[in-house]
């Protein structure tokens, strides 16, 4: 759960710029019996956040999982603009995980993909809230 | 038993009902995020959905363990 208060600090970062988040919770663990608690949904507040309960590991399948060896968690992809999901996940431009060690690579990535985003030559501010001089 | 066992055990059992509190009570969303959608075969197509709503946007994939 490292990973999602992690999460939230970087969203925290980019207040205010175009990302969307999907939060998927799903068992893993031997103590996961069912839907995250209010306690758990609250590690992400920002509101460009939509949260999930995958009991069945529906997008763990889709995204790789073919066998309790291979479940995809602790796990963050980001995606860029203008992609979509097409009964599979378009390819994300970066992905990695343990989330709360990934956490570095996972701003540039954001930034890249804000960058992306913008048309050349365009003066939208796509720094990190935090770190700005 | 014991004043100091009895309040070794009320604090153990207070611990305990916290930790199933925290970990196991209600499914609230934070206030301004839409409601715990719950994925189901059924309605799969609606996370697709969503993700493809915010096309224009760069989207996070998160895939957490509730514990």
């Amino acid at each position: 759960m490292q990973g999602a208060s992690a999460t939230q600090e970087v969203l925290q970062e980019f207040a205010g710029k175009p990302v969307r988040v999907f939060i998927v919770w799903e068992p893993v663990l031997p103590t996961d019996w069912g839907a995250p608690s209010t306690a758990t949904l609250r590690r992400i507040k920002d509101t460009r956040s939509a949260q999930y309960w995958d009991k069945k590991r529906l997008i763990s399948q889709t995204v790789g999982e073919h066998g309790h060896r291979s479940i995809v968690w602790d796990h963050i992809s980001v995606y860029p603009a203008g992609t979509v999901w097409n009964q599979r996940p378009p390819n994300p431009l970066y992905e990695d995980g343990p989330v709360v060690q990934v956490i570095e690579p996972l701003r540039n990535a954001i930034a890249r993909a804000l960058q992306d985003r913008c048309p050349v030559g365009s003066s939208i501010d796509i720094t990190p809230v935090v770190g700005r001089p | 038993m014991s004043s100091r066992k009895f309040i070794f055990s009320a604090l153990a059992a207070l611990a305990l009902t916290a930790a199933l509190v925290y970990f196991y009570g209600g499914s609230q969303a934070p206030s301004g995020q839409p409601p715990l959608v719950r994925l189901a075969p059924e309605n799969i197509s609606q996370f697709e959905a969503a993700f493809n709503a915010a096309k224009g946007d760069v989207r996070l994939l998160l895939l957490l363990s509730p514990t």
